[in-house]
């Protein structure tokens, strides 16, 4: 989600505090794990919030602009060439807006459902789906231009 | 809706490869693409995305290995 080594094992961290500190808050409702996944979840995405959120929202607008010009396309094959690359694909995701990486993490990646996401997010489904579509897209035109915007 | 423009077409092709359409948005969205010179590689590209993700979910948390390096167990 964070595509950052340190990042993320700062984000476990004070996620694990957080959990610890307001264990008061934990209702039983979920099993602990789910609870401690929220946290960690809710964690990633403030840290992305943090990093670059002008950068991004700027490349979310272009990409959307992008898209909606009946001229563009991209190279299948570079984007499959893309995929492959462990270190273009992380520096691809890190470079989508919060929720998109949110929502393209969690569904595609890790196999959570629209509707699951919606909870966790506290969104109406429609939204997280549109979420998961400009994702997707920016992530293909990311790929195809080698993630060279990501930050 | 008769005929999909390109932004419609591409916004639906990602409901496409969720199930998520119905069998007039499918024949819709796939009438666009066998008649546009742009939208079909961009099809093809979500198509790779998804297929490259859903190849890594079927491989389970080692799966990961393609966003995480070497590094363990996948998580957000």
């Amino acid at each position: 989600m964070l595509g950052d080594q340190a990042e993320a094992e700062d984000a476990v961290q004070d996620s694990v505090i957080k959990a610890l500190v307001g264990r008061e808050k934990f209702r039983g409702e979920a099993d602990a794990c789910s609870w401690v996944q929220r946290i960690c979840i809710n964690t990633c995405q403030d840290t992305l919030r943090r990093r670059n959120s002008t950068q991004n929202r700027d490349l979310a607008l272009r990409r959307e602009a992008l898209w909606r010009d009946p001229a563009y396309t991209v190279d299948p094959e570079r984007v499959a060439v893309a995929l492959e690359d462990a270190r273009v694909l992380r520096r691809a995701l890190s470079g989508l807006t919060p929720a998109q990486n949110r929502a393209v993490v969690l569904h595609d990646i890790e196999g959570w459902t629209e509707r699951e996401i919606a909870e966790l997010a506290g969104l109406p489904l429609a939204t997280v789906k549109s979420h998961l579509r400009r994702g997707r897209q920016a992530l293909v035109t990311a790929l195809a231009e080698g993630a060279e915007w990501g930050p | 809706m008769g005929t999909l423009s390109c932004a419609e077409a591409r916004d639906l092709a990602s409901d496409l490869l969720d199930g998520d359409l119905g069998e007039d948005q499918v024949a819709l969205v796939e009438a666009h693409v066998a008649g546009c010179a742009t939208c079909p590689n961009l099809y093809l590209a979500l198509v790779a995305i998804d297929n490259h993700f859903r190849r890594q979910r079927e491989l389970g948390p080692g799966g990961s290995e393609g966003i995480d390096g070497d590094r363990a167990p996948a998580g957000p």
